[in-house]
C-alpha cells in the first residue's frame, strides 16, 4: 500500500481523482484503503511529495 | 529563459517572453500544468484545482490579447449576498449601503461606516496600516457589519479582517472595483495555461511536465541555469535568466539559503499565507438560483459557486457542479482541519435545501502548508527580483503591487518580471 508522509500531506485532495481503484479518500488528510494496487499514479500528482512507495520509507 | 513551475504567473512570464522572441523552457514537476489554475476531471466533473474563474478585462486579459492567446471566459451574473436569510442583489449604485443596511443589527451604525468608507475610497492618500477590524471598530462594533466585511475580504482576497490592513483592503477595492466582473472557463481553468502553452510552443518554446527542478545554479551571484530531473535522469540546463514559480520556500531550497542571503530568506519566512478549504459538490438538481452567492454570518462558508450555471459543460448533462469556499482563520493541522470541514458541511446543509437529498461531495481540499491558497495574503508587497541577479521569483507570494491579490496578482507578477527582463536582456534565437 502507498505510504503517506503525514508531515508533508496537507489534505489538498488533488491525488484523489487520479486513483484508478478509488482507494484514496481525503478528510483533512489523505487515507489509502486496502484496495490500493500500488500503481503509483497518485505519487506523480501529489503537489507536495507526501506519497511514497512503501520500500522508500527506509 | 528557464521558468520553473507552470502556475499562471510562470506561464504569463513564459508566454510574454516567447512572444518577444526569447527562447523559453518551462519545467513543471507535476504531470499537469497550471498549478492552482488548472482542472482535474473527477466523476465526469471538470473540478478546479483552485481558481474558479478569471477577471474580465484587466492585466490578464490584456496579456492574452497581446500574445495572441485565446481568452475563453464566459461572464458570470451579478453577485448576490445571503444576509440574515435574505438574498440581496447588488445594485449598480449604492451597493455598500444596501449591504450594510441588510447586515447591520443596529441601523444607526450604517451611516458612520458609509461615510468613513466613502472618505477612504475618494482619498488620494493611503488608508491606515491598522487591521481592517480595528479600522471598522472605530465606527461600529456591530457584529452584522463585521461579518459582512469578513465575507467581503474572504471572498475577494482569501483573508480575514484581522489579517488584512485597512490600507491593503482599500487599495484592493480601488484597483479591482470589488468583485463585480469575472467569468468561468467552459473547459475549466486549465484553458488559460493551455492557451498560453500554445503561444509558447508556437514560438518554439518548450514545456516539460513531470520534470521537477533539483537545483538552481548561480555563479558569482548571477543565475546560470538549473538541474532538472527528466525521464529518470538529471539534466543540466543553462539559462541567461531563471524565473521561479514554485513558491518562496521551494525557491529558497533550490537556489540555496546562503546564495540568497539571510535577510531575503527571513523576509520570505515572514509572509502570511492564505489558508482555505474548497468543497467540490456534484448534484442532480441545481442547488441554488444564482451562479454565485456570498454568505454573511455562516459558521465557515463564505461563498458558494454553482459553476455549471455559467458553464454547463463542466459537468455531465443533468448534473451540476458547485464549489463551496471556506476561509477558516485558524490552523489546518489534522484535528483542526476535520473540525473546519465539519463546520463547513453543517453550513452547506443549512444553506442549500437540496444538499442532503441531491448532493454528493466529490472532494474536500485543504489549502495550507506547502500548498496554500496563496503564499502571501494581499498587502505584503514583494519584489520579483531576488538577491541573485537574473533570478526572478513570481506567483502569489511575489506580488509587488499591494493592491493586487489571488490569480490576477500572480499573473501580474509574471508579466511584471517578464517586462523587466526585456529591458536588460536581448532575445537570443
Amino acid at each position: 500500500m502507498i505510504t503517506i508522509l503525514e508531515e508533508y500531506c496537507v489534505g489538498c485532495a488533488l491525488c484523489v481523482p487520479f486513483c484508478p481503484e478509488e482507494a484514496i479518500s481525503c478528510y483533512g488528510r489523505v487515507d489509502v484503503s486496502e484496495s490500493c494496487t500500488e500503481c503509483l499514479t497518485c505519487l506523480e500528482y501529489c503537489p507536495v511529495g507526501a506519497l511514497k512507495e512503501p520500500e522508500q520509507l527506509e | 529563459m528557464l521558468v520553473i513551475g507552470s502556475g499562471i504567473g510562470g506561464m504569463c512570464a513564459a508566454a510574454y517572453l516567447s512572444h518577444k522572441g526569447y527562447q523559453v523552457l518551462v519545467t513543471e514537476a507535476l504531470p499537469r500544468i497550471g498549478g492552482h489554475c488548472s482542472t482535474i476531471e473527477y466523476q465526469g466533473v471538470k473540478c478546479t484545482t483552485g481558481v474558479l474563474g478569471p477577471g474580465l478585462g484587466g492585466p490578464l486579459e490584456e496579456l492574452f490579447q497581446e500574445v495572441g492567446a485565446e481568452y475563453n471566459v464566459r461572464p458570470c451574473g451579478t453577485p448576490h449576498y445571503l444576509i440574515n436569510g435574505k438574498i440581496i442583489k447588488l445594485p449598480q449604485k449604492g451597493a455598500l449601503r444596501t449591504l450594510l443596511s441588510a447586515a447591520a443589527h443596529k441601523s444607526d451604525d450604517v451611516k458612520p461606516v458609509l461615510k468613513a468608507f466613502a472618505k477612504e475610497m475618494s482619498s488620494a492618500e493611503s488608508a491606515p496600516t491598522m487591521s481592517l477590524r480595528k479600522w471598522i471598530i472605530q465606527f461600529t462594533s456591530d457584529k452584522g457589519i463585521l461579518d459582512l466585511f469578513q465575507t467581503m475580504t474572504a471572498a475577494t482576497a482569501i483573508v480575514d479582517i484581522d489579517n488584512i490592513s485597512a490600507r491593503g483592503f482599500f487599495l484592493f477595492l480601488k484597483k479591482l472595483r470589488g468583485w463585480r466582473e469575472w467569468g468561468v472557463c467552459p473547459e475549466g481553468s486549465i484553458a488559460l495555461p493551455n492557451a498560453l502553452a500554445k503561444v509558447i510552443e508556437k514560438n518554439n518554446g518548450e514545456i516539460w511536465t513531470g520534470s521537477p527542478a533539483m537545483c538552481i545554479h548561480s555563479e558569482e551571484n548571477i543565475a546560470r541555469g538549473a538541474t532538472l530531473y527528466k525521464d529518470g535522469r538529471e539534466v543540466k540546463v543553462q539559462a541567461t535568466v531563471v524565473i521561479s514559480n514554485c513558491g518562496p520556500k521551494r525557491t529558497v531550497d533550490l537556489a540555496g539559503k546562503d546564495n540568497l542571503g539571510g535577510d531575503y530568506v527571513a523576509s520570505l519566512e515572514k509572509l502570511t499565507p492564505a489558508r482555505a478549504i474548497s468543497i467540490h459538490i456534484k448534484s442532480d438538481v441545481p442547488l441554488m438560483d444564482h451562479d454565485h452567492l456570498l454568505i454573511v454570518g455562516a459558521r465557515r462558508i463564505i461563498a458558494l459557486f454553482q459553476l455549471t450555471t455559467v458553464c454547463p459543460e463542466l459537468a455531465p448533462p443533468g448534473t451540476h457542479y458547485l464549489v463551496a469556499a471556506a476561509d477558516p482563520v485558524g490552523s489546518l493541522e489534522p484535528s483542526e482541519a476535520r473540525r473546519e470541514i465539519d463546520l463547513s458541511t453543517e453550513d452547506l446543509r443549512d444553506l442549500l435545501p437540496g444538499f442532503e437529498s441531491h448532493a454528493q461531495i466529490l472532494m474536500t481540499g485543504c489549502y495550507h502548508g506547502n500548498w496554500p491558497a496563496m503564499f502571501s495574503i494581499a498587502g505584503q508587497a514583494m519584489s520579483q527580483k531576488t538577491p541573485i541577479e537574473n533570478l526572478y521569483a513570481v506567483g502569489d507570494g511575489f506580488i509587488s503591487d499591494a493592491g493586487m491579490t489571488a490569480m490576477v496578482g500572480a499573473a501580474g507578477s509574471g508579466i511584471e518580471a517578464a517586462k523587466d527582463i526585456t529591458m536588460h536582456t536581448e532575445p537570443r534565437m
